[in-house]
């Protein structure tokens, strides 16, 4: 589910240590399995290796969840770039998607814009899995198979559809 | 990013074409359905219309197929006026150079199959015989042949709407104007009749302009029109969907 | 007990309760009921005249025997407002039994239903009762003011009003109309997700055609007995008869009409034509009860004319017959207005049940030139074969009954050609009336709008 950036998002708006950041997680995607202190730690991990977070002080006392980290301007970019980006369309991306739209209401981008990119290239992708399915040469299995993604890919449609439709009352709660 | 470009690209210039509307208003009382839309097929274009309900999709494909005069702007096919002909022009055009087909209740429920679809061709002038043999070859196409003698409602939903179908196509028209044609229909029904309409358009060059609230239909489409509260709002091919602003100035996504 | 009569008031509160078309179907039925209630007093106030009355200009007035035979006249007018009434009733009927479908998901019970079919059909009746009523003793009142003592009457208008019969008729009427409006259900079960119908319109009975060969000759053969040794029964045996081709001619003409129908449309490459023709083979039932008002009265008119051409012919001078056989004319002149507005209800409710899909052929091409002239082509093409039939079987029959009488055997009846040819041309001219003021029901029906909705 993009951990990494999901964290970026979380620390977007301020410095945080490593268990607040899991409690944001879990609580901003009750539904998602709860997020492991030793993922917590590594993704962190990763992200200071990669220069996108840094180490911003120690408290005192024993082990990394004294630790408080915040954004850096690379790390900022990074998640400027994510929140625009549309995922490849294919089924399952749903998780994702919910976590991308709340990430960008969290820092203050514009979700419906990114819905509306994401649901062009969703569209484009059905365009061409339908093209193959009405195509020569196309037998039965790959047709079933189109279908299948088709389904999956309309279902995801419909789903950004509501949610566009319910944005304002999401950013309520996820910044209330 | 954006997906992969399609490999067999059936987008053809949008902008001057076979049919064209333009600044397209109609209001009914108080509702206003269209407020200024531009819209332009190619040959052998198949576009879809999108958005949804009330956002003025049946409106526009009704002024475009010349059922409607629309309160401002003009319709023109093949490069002549039409907006502006009598009733009796645009009926003749309508069962000439149309096709039209709606989502129920096309068919007269009192005559045969084949009598239905002989109807445009009766009206035409043709005689009898040559037009229920017409009609039969067209039944035939469709693979509804043997529901010739029967009436409308002795068949299923699936097997009504090609019928309705083979009425659209028996005088060849240029452009097929399709109104949720598979809003009645269950899955499998729905995927024949579109595959017909994608057979048409690579086949016999005809233009197929389609409204629907269903992105699995409008993936059939080689182009999407996204229309919202009387306004088209997106416009877009294979590359994605741009706003509309961007669509008349050139500029893609 | 009091929980019954609360149900009951609620049901009829449930029908008095409707939309529109509901309003618009129970005004024509009162309308129906107020004309039927206005012939039937006539009737009625007819018989209250006592003995010969040198009163009256109209000798069919002054003659007591005669009366009884005008009166018989005013009540055969209700056939004609009977037929008008039912058709009236089948506007809208389809929005009308969603309505009650609504009803029984709500929980209400079939007989319960029935109930309400009943009040609405009884309440719209009892209203033109109520109607007919006042109206006429109000005209009859202003009628009775302009008359002096000495003045000779051409109405009877001075005779005390016959109030028993009067009620008893209005009050009668609606409980009829109640009965046959709750009858109208039974082949109908109305179920809470909509009404279930037998699957196909049954197809019209073929055998009153048979009445239609039996009626005139039983007349011929009554006619015959009717001066022998069995008079009475012969006398009974032409009324029969006569009564029997009228029945055959009403209910024959749904099945001509079907066939008729079925076979134009084999043949027929004129997309009008075609349309019209396979409209009547589905339901030629829709208009054939209007249609056959029509047909009747034609065969009345054609008898009464070759009646009127024998007796001129041999008494032409006699003013009582001439003014009688106007009267007679005049009666049923009365009647073809009902009958034809009895068409036209019926030709326009069958536009709106169509409107979708009439509504989709315009929009695919068909100019509406094409409906108008099916729409007329569905009313010519069962009435012109009905009303030549009638018309030369109601000159037929009188024909067998002069014949025999034969007076002296050497008068030949004349043929009154021109008044038969008026008959048809009238009974055409009225029904293309009909049609034509129903044009404006398909030019609404067929606007875009009726595409958009289910």
């Amino acid at each position: 589910m993009s951990t990494p950036h999901v964290l970026l998002g979380f620390l977007a708006a301020a410095g945080r240590h490593g268990y607040e950041l899991k409690r944001a997680h879990d609580s901003h995607f009750p539904r998602a399995r709860p997020l492991a202190f030793g993922q917590v730690y590594a993704t962190l991990e990763r992200l200071v290796r990669d220069g996108l977070v840094k180490v911003a002080g120690r408290e005192p006392g024993e082990g990394p969840e004294r630790t408080r980290y915040v954004l850096t301007a690379r790390g900022r970019a990074a998640l400027d770039a994510w929140i625009v980006e549309v995922e490849p369309p294919a089924p399952f991306v749903a998780n994702a998607l919910f976590a991308k739209v709340v990430v960008a209401l969290l820092v203050g981008a514009s979700a419906s814009t990114y819905l509306g990119a994401q649901r062009a290239a969703h569209m484009a992708r059905m365009r061409e899995l339908t093209a193959l399915k009405t195509g020569t040469g196309a037998t039965v299995s790959d047709v079933i198979a189109a279908d299948y993604a088709l389904a999956h890919l309309d279902a995801d449609l419909r789903w950004m559809e509501l949610t566009g439709q319910r944005l304002d009352a999401l950013r309520q709660e996820v910044l209330g | 990013m954006i997906a992969p470009a399609m490999s067999q690209a059936r987008f053809a210039d949008p902008v001057g074409g076979l049919l064209e509307g333009r600044d397209l208003v109609q209001a009914f009382g108080a509702t206003h359905a269209l407020r200024g839309v531009s819209l332009a097929v190619a040959p052998g274009e198949v576009v879809a219309i999108t958005g949804p309900s009330g956002s003025g999709k049946s409106t526009l494909l009704h002024c475009l197929c010349g059922i409607l005069t629309p309160d401002g702007g003009e319709v023109s096919y093949a490069g002549e006026r039409i907006d502006a002909r009598s009733d009796a022009h645009r009926s003749i055009l309508r069962r000439t150079a149309f096709g039209i087909l709606f989502q129920f209740g096309q068919l007269v429920p009192e005559l045969t199959a084949v009598e239905n679809v002989a109807l445009p061709l009766l009206l035409g002038g043709r005689r009898r015989g040559a037009a229920l043999a017409a009609a039969g070859d067209a039944l035939d196409r469709l693979g509804v042949g043997e529901l010739a003698p029967k009436r409308p409602g002795e068949m299923s939903g699936g097997q009504g709407q090609r019928v309705a179908l083979a009425r659209a196509l028996v005088t060849s028209p240029r452009v097929l104007f399709a109104d949720e044609p598979t809003g009645a229909l269950d899955s499998l029904a729905g995927e024949q009749v579109l595959a017909g309409l994608v057979r048409l358009s690579r086949d016999e060059g005809t233009a197929v302009l389609m409204v629907t609230h269903d992105a699995a239909v409008a993936a059939y489409a080689d182009r999407e029109v996204v229309m919202r509260d009387g306004e088209l709002v997106e416009t877009g091919g294979p590359n994605g969907l741009v706003p509309v602003g961007a669509a008349l100035t050139g500029a893609r996504a | 007990m009091s929980a019954r009569i609360e149900a009951f008031g609620s049901l009829l509160r449930l029908a008095a309760a409707g939309s529109r078309s509901d309003r618009v179907r129970v005004g024509l039925v009162a309308l129906g009921a107020a004309v039927g209630t206005v012939f039937s007093l006539a009737a009625f106030v007819v018989l209250t005249i006592q003995g010969h009355d040198e009163r009256y200009t109209n000798n069919l007035l002054q003659e007591p025997g005669l009366r009884p035979g005008v009166a018989f006249g005013c009540w055969l007018l209700l056939i004609p407002v009977l037929v008008f009434i039912g058709m009236c009733t089948r506007v809208c009927a389809e929005r009308r039994e969603r309505r009650y479908a609504t009803f029984r998901l709500a929980g209400a019970t079939p007989s319960q239903v029935r109930l309400i079919a009943a009040a609405e059909t009884g309440l719209a009746t009892l209203l033109g009762a109520v109607v007919g009523l006042g109206g006429f003793l109000a005209v009859r009142a202003v009628l009775a003011a302009r008359v002096g003592d000495e003045d000779r009457l051409t109405l009877p208008v001075g005779e005390p009003f016959p109030w028993g019969p009067a009620l008893f008729f209005c009050l009668l009427m609606p409980v009829v109309a109640g009965v046959a409006g709750a009858l109208a259900l039974r082949g109908v079960v109305v179920g809470p997700l909509g009404v279930a119908r037998r699957h196909r319109r049954p197809r019209p009975a073929s055998w009153p055609a048979l009445l239609l060969l039996g009626g005139p000759i039983a007349v011929v053969i009554g006619d015959r007995l009717a001066d022998g040794a069995i008079g009475g029964s012969g006398r009974v045996l032409l009324v029969l008869g006569v009564a029997a081709t009228c029945v055959g001619l009403l209910l024959a003409s749904a099945w001509l009409a079907a066939v008729g129908g079925r076979l134009v449309a084999r043949v027929t490459g004129r997309p009008a034509l075609l349309i019209a023709a396979r409209r009547l083979e589905a339901d030629p039932g829709g208009q054939s009860w209007a249609i056959s008002s029509v047909v009747v009265c034609a065969f009345f008119a054609s008898a009464t004319a070759v009646f009127k051409a024998d007796t001129l012919a041999t008494q032409p001078d006699d003013q009582f017959y001439a003014r009688s056989f106007e009267l007679v004319n005049l009666g049923i002149l009365v009647a073809v207005i009902v009958a034809a507005a009895g068409l036209l209800v019926g030709i326009a409710e069958s536009i709106l049940e169509r409107r979708r899909s009439l509504a989709a052929l315009v929009a695919t091409g068909t100019p509406i030139g094409t409906l108008r002239r099916a729409v007329l082509l569905q009313g010519l093409l069962p009435l012109v074969p009905a009303m030549l039939l009638a018309t030369a079987l109601g000159a037929g029959c009188v024909f067998a009954l002069l014949g025999s009488t034969g007076d002296d055997g050497m008068t030949r009846t004349p043929l009154p050609l021109a008044d038969l040819t008026l008959v048809v041309a009238v009974g055409i001219a009225a029904s293309l009336a009909a049609t034509a003021l129903s044009l404006p029901f398909l030019h609404r029906g067929v606007r875009p709008s009726e595409l958009r909705f289910e």
